[in-house]
């Protein structure tokens, strides 16, 4: 036996994995193809339009492919944990590796790459004896929500204080998100990466919409949201 | 029409004319008016109908505090007419009165309904007899309220905006002081939020001649980056939180410190007939005149115990109005205004107050008077033609945020009011809110409240030192004269009025006070005094006097109500803001939606309870196959070098010497033996287990095993998977045959016995395979990643049409397992049911070498018979009883219940679990079975109902 089941089919005959949001984004008119192994929605047949939105108000994109692990240790092995990445942090997102690497605890971190490394990273990591790595890729539906009114939009459904000053570009923090956990990892001035859990997807997308639909935003392909970040273009290291 | 000349500073738009209806007829004003300045532009002086008496009520306050001019508009009850703006096409009608607003015939009320509407009447007058009350009821309710909810949900319906805001310092209070504050907090670096009731900032100030300043300081404010938020009363203080409502958007703001400027509220005067229309506050008065351009009346007398009131007599006098003035101070004042009153050529009446108002239904008259301490009128008076009797009782603070947030307030003789004395931390009060009542005064006040804010921030407090030195090297504030709890000619027609908003009269205070509600705080719940839409603002003060005169109390001995929220008055709606329902859905979910399932809510998840044939559902089980989505049963992964040993704490059963690829069923107790959850626990390999337990338990079963884990200092890691693994049930006889034709794994019942688990693939996705079966059907669970599920789903339901497979939902699931006795916890279980209760006897290990939770209860419990078992049932007679039904015990008192009942299709019987008294749990023992009024005889059996042996299951 094994923990095969925890990862999405791989290989050039297997099915594509469908995002969570794959129902809500067919619904709002996605345009898809099919990267790494996933059906991702690249637009929703208004390319202007969600330029637009992401310019000047707000734009959402599944971003749910992204891959997930969960690196736990023991307690006695917390100082392992907190130095991979050059040094993580509790409440910072480390880019590190073509990945973000986030100290949600001690003892856990949830780390956030591309699905082209994420095998890379997890043979890497597994090789480490101290560590327990988990891909977790299904567990998390995962929104990228950017533009000038990204915050006003989190402001509708999400009492984080999301104030630059309180949580600056390659901050990380869990806490509630329209009534379920989640976690919101700030990606540049205007961009954040939203994560709650993949049965939430459809819930988290008609709030999403709701309220940023208000503010003018609309979703939009996953390319739209996909300029590199302050984050990448620092490299940040917390 | 009394439409003044261009005044400086006015907020209409005189090139914008609007139009709009009040009580079906044309009405006309400008843009910016409100519907009050409009209406009283045209003359109307008579805009509602007290809430008890029905009697005529007129303009009061003029800026959206007082209940004098509630209005039904577009349908919403309860709308401020005095804040309200007027808009094209607008439909405002009266409240409160029929059959019109000028002729209510509920007036008989205030007339002749005196002896039987006395204080606290409802808990006197209509209680007897006793059979009548709910006539009594239907009539009192049917008068009472103000205004009427549309009947029509959809006409109730509006939609509220949340919108959560942190900053640095939030400011109350938009006036001189609020803008001040502000824009210091902000050039000192802070985030500042600054809200006000008032769609124009300024407050005070720009009604008292002061824009120019006011749009300085606003233009400042702005420019430092204040987030400005007009037209947004601040509802209250709740522990940080302060809800701002600002049109359809809920603000809830959360700031690190506040600054409270929400400056002192004009109070009124009391006397004989002082709600008559005509008697305004003379603040409300000037307001008309200074802001809407509206000339409140021809001849005025202005009632006033301090400088406020002089200061409106000028304003009113430079408007066109012949006044009078009655100043109740011996020297009104004493000091400059006095004397420009006299250079006015205003006659100003020292030492007097009004005693009576006079007229019809408006006033015409005012009795003035030299009045004594107790406020007799000393001789006869004289008496004024006028149309208007603008009064100033001086000014309480408005503190009610202050109060609610902490602060503590004492009476100061002085300013004949209460004074914040102690304010926690992080709460800054300015402005006239901390008893400042000169402009400047007022200002430097702001300024230093939001230095303080930011300095409380980390931010250098710069020019705080010089600004207090300042501020105390203004003016003291002007003395202000104690008005008297009623001011009397001592005639004894007339009602004076100490709340306006609920009818309470002077009378009213004394008699409650006679009856022994001798304290503020009861005498508000009897008389109802403070209780009405203005929240206390005009009426906590003159009752706190009148309460003083009778029981010889100081006030600040009878002290303030407690202050509480809301502050202002908000639509229910308004708090309610966008549902947030957060539903789960499973990964096959659409799939659902497709088959047209019945959906309904299982937990926090939305889950198909049937596909619209639960019978048929249920026998395509049994004679071919079904299956049916179980993703949300929750998944734990345990993992480590200590996983089993922390199993074996957590269950009264043995995991740890579980084998790989075995699963075991479990019941998780708490630790007083008590059941709380079930499921199964699978071997993946030594260190690690896969928990499923059920759908609504996962949250709780995570933290349990969590906080144990951590207790226990146990070398084991603890993953939700719930959400990520998807999981299907494919039952059956033919589920065999649908599974081997899509999977290399060799399913045969030799090589994949019952309780065992496997890997596979299907249909190209990795899936795990657990031999088990809630049904009662042989069957396998099937888990996969969630992003492939409705890939395997699809393939299985493909694979299986061509044998019968049908999907099946809860409801056929439910009677599948109660065919086969199986407990659903939390539904055939209760907070008390042990597993002995439960008939799973065989499930506690007590000769475990391990402590595990519950283990002392339950070997105590096990030393004794249950009182009540959990058993199996059947209705010889095929009546079905309804789930919750009360078991009979032998005595025919109620002794257990029926905790699952449905008819069997494939039995032909009424089949279901019930808990009886231990003596009935036996095979065969008949028992009863009370519910709604039928008696339904049952037989009790320990036995599954189909396949007892399990021998199904096992194939």
């Amino acid at each position: 036996m094994s923990l095969a089941f925890l990862t999405a089919a791989g290989g050039a005959s297997a099915p594509a994995a469908l995002s969570p949001f794959d129902a809500a984004t067919t619904a709002d008119g996605g345009v898809f193809e099919v990267r790494d192994g996933w059906r991702i929605a690249s637009g929703f047949g208004h390319p202007a339009a969600e330029e637009q939105a992401c310019e000047h108000a707000v734009g959402w994109a599944d971003v749910s492919h992204l891959g997930k692990l969960e690196i736990q240790v023991s307690a006695d092995a917390a100082d392992e944990l907190a130095g991979l990445a050059g040094g993580l942090a509790l409440g910072r997102a480390v880019r590190d590796r073509d990945a973000w690497w986030c100290l949600l605890t001690p003892v856990r971190a949830l780390l956030l790459c591309d699905p082209g490394v994420l095998a890379g990273l997890r043979q890497e990591l597994e090789a480490n004896a101290a560590l327990k790595v988990l891909d977790v890729t299904s567990q998390f539906a995962a929104l990228r929500i950017g533009g000038p009114l990204a915050r006003e939009t989190f402001a509708r459904f999400c009492a984080l204080d999301l104030r630059p000053e309180r949580m600056p570009v390659g901050a990380c923090m869990q806490g509630s998100v329209a009534r379920t956990p989640g976690v919101v990892v700030r990606m540049a001035t205007d961009q954040y990466v939203l994560l709650t859990g993949a049965a939430l997807a459809i819930y988290l997308w008609s709030v999403v919409s709701d309220a940023g639909g208000r503010l003018g935003g609309r979703p939009v392909g996953v390319d739209a949201l996909s300029a590199p970040s302050e984050l990448e273009e620092a490299g940040t290291h917390a | 029409m009394s439409r003044l000349a261009q005044q400086p500073g006015e907020r209409i738009d005189r090139s914008q004319p609007v139009s709009f209806t009040f009580d079906g007829k044309p009405a006309a004003g400008f843009a910016g008016d409100t519907i009050v300045s409009a209406l009283y532009a045209g003359g109307r002086r008579v805009f509602s109908r007290s809430f008890k008496y029905h009697r005529p009520r007129g303009e009061l306050c003029g800026c959206g505090q007082c209940a004098n001019s509630l209005f039904q508009i577009e349908g919403a009850p309860g709308i401020r007419g005095c804040s309200e703006p007027i808009r094209e096409g607008l439909r405002v009608v009266h409240q409160n009165a029929w059959p019109s607003l000028d002729f209510d015939v509920m007036r008989a009320t205030d007339r002749v309904g005196g002896p039987f509407t006395p204080v606290g009447f409802y808990y006197k007058t209509f209680i007897r007899p006793r059979r009548l009350w709910p006539v009594y009821e239907k009539v009192l309710r049917s008068a009472a309220g103000l205004g009427r909810l549309p009947r029509r949900q959809d006409e109730r319906e509006w939609e509220t905006e949340y919108r959560r805001r942190r900053c640095d310092v939030l400011v109350i209070g938009g006036g001189a002081a609020g803008l001040a504050a502000a824009t210091r907090a902000a050039e000192l670096g802070a985030d500042v939020v600054l809200c006000d009731e008032d769609a124009v900032l300024g407050g005070l100030l720009g009604i008292e001649g002061g824009h120019e300043r006011v749009r300085e300081l606003e233009g400042r404010a702005r420019d430092a980056g204040v987030e400005i938020l007009s037209g947004a009363p601040a509802l209250g203080f709740f522990d940080g939180l302060v809800p701002v409502w600002q049109g359809s958007t809920l603000h809830q703001v959360r700031a690190d410190q506040h600054v409270v400027a929400t400056g002192a509220i004009q109070q009124p005067l009391v006397f004989a007939d002082n709600d008559l229309p005509g008697v305004m506050l003379s603040g409300g008065a000037r307001r008309l005149a200074a802001a809407y351009a509206v000339k409140p009346g021809e001849r005025a007398v202005v009632a006033t115990v301090d400088d406020r009131g002089l200061d409106d007599a000028l304003a009113l006098s430079a408007v066109g109005l012949d006044v009078v003035v009655a100043d109740l101070r011996p020297d009104a004042g004493g000091g400059e205004l006095a004397g420009r009153i006299r250079a006015a050529g205003i006659t100003l009446l020292t030492g007097h107050t009004v005693v009576r108002a006079q007229g019809r239904d408006r006033v015409e008259r005012a009795v003035v008077a030299k009045v004594d301490a107790r406020g007799r009128a000393l001789g006869d008076g004289s008496t004024h033609d006028c149309d208007l009797i603008a009064v100033s009782g001086g000014s309480a603070g408005a503190l009610s945020l202050l109060l609610q947030a902490g602060g503590r307030a004492i009476y100061r003789p002085e300013i004949a009011g209460f004074a914040v004395t102690e304010l926690p931390a992080g709460l800054h009060a300015a402005g006239a809110a901390a008893g400042h009542d000169r402009a400047e005064a007022v200002e430097v006040s702001g300024a230093i409240a939001g230095a303080e804010a930011a300095a409380a921030l980390g931010r250098s407090p710069n020019g705080v030192a010089d600004a207090r030195e300042r501020l105390a090297q203004l003016p003291a504030a002007a003395p202000v004269a104690t008005p008297p709890a009623q001011a009397s000619d001592g005639g004894r027609r007339g009602k004076a009025f100490v709340d306006l908003d609920e009818d309470v009269t002077v009378k009213d205070i004394k008699r409650a006070t006679l009856e022994g509600y001798d304290s503020l705080e009861l005498s508000k719940r009897y008389t109802t005094v403070t209780m009405g839409p203005s929240q206390g603002r005009f009426s906590q003060l003159p009752a706190a006097r009148v309460l003083a005169a009778e029981t010889g109390l100081d006030l600040g001995t009878v002290g303030l109500t407690t202050a509480r929220p809301p502050w202002s008055t908000v639509p229910m709606g308004v708090l309610a803001g966008r549902p947030l329902e957060a539903a789960k859905r499973s990964a096959v979910h659409r799939r659902h939606e497709e088959l047209g399932a019945t959906v309904r809510w299982a937990g926090d998840w939305r889950r198909a309870y049937d596909y619209g044939d639960p019978v048929g559902e249920s026998v395509a089980v049994q004679a071919a196959a079904g299956i049916i989505d179980v993703s949300t049963l929750g998944k734990l992964l345990v993992r480590g070098p200590d996983a089993g040993e922390l199993l074996d704490r957590l269950y009264p059963n043995r995991m740890s010497n579980l084998a790989p690829d075995r699963i075991r069923y479990g019941v998780t107790t708490s630790e007083a033996g008590r059941i709380t959850d079930d499921g199964t626990v699978c071997r993946i390999d030594d260190e690690t287990f896969y928990v499923t337990t059920t759908s609504a338990g996962v949250a709780g079963v995570e933290q349990s095993f969590t906080w144990w884990l951590e207790t226990w200092g146990l070398n084991a890691h603890i993953t939700d998977l719930t959400q990520g693994v998807a999981a299907m049930n494919l039952a059956g006889p033919q589920a065999r045959g649908v599974l081997t034709g899509l999977t290399d794994l060799d399913c045969s019942a030799e090589a994949f016995k019952y309780l065992d688990a496997r890997h596979a693939e299907i249909a190209g996705v990795p899936c795990m395979l657990l031999r088990i079966g809630f049904v009662g059907e042989l069957g396998y669970e099937i888990h996969c990643p969630s992003v492939n599920a409705e890939h395997v789903w699809d393939a299985i339901v493909r694979a299986g049409s061509k044998v019968g497979l049908r999907p099946f939902g809860l409801e056929p699931q439910r009677v599948l397992r109660l065919q086969k006795l199986h407990v659903i916890v939390g539904q055939d279980t209760d907070s008390e049911m042990t597993p002995y209760g439960a008939g799973m006897d065989w499930i506690v290990k007590l000769d475990k070498q391990q402590d595990f939770i519950g283990r002392w209860a339950l070997e105590h419990t096990a030393a004794h018979e249950p009182s009540v078992r959990l058993v199996g049932f059947t209705t010889p007679g095929g009546e079905l009883p309804t789930e919750g039904a009360v078991v009979l015990g032998t005595d025919g008192a109620p002794e257990g219940q029926v905790t699952s009942a449905r008819r069997s299709p494939r039995l032909g019987q009424v089949i279901g679990l019930a808990t009886v008294p231990a003596a009935l749990a036996g095979d065969g023992a008949q028992i009863w079975i009370s519910d709604a009024g039928r008696r339904i005889a049952a037989t009790v059996t320990t036995k599954p109902f189909y396949d007892p042996e399990g021998e199904v299951l096992r194939s």
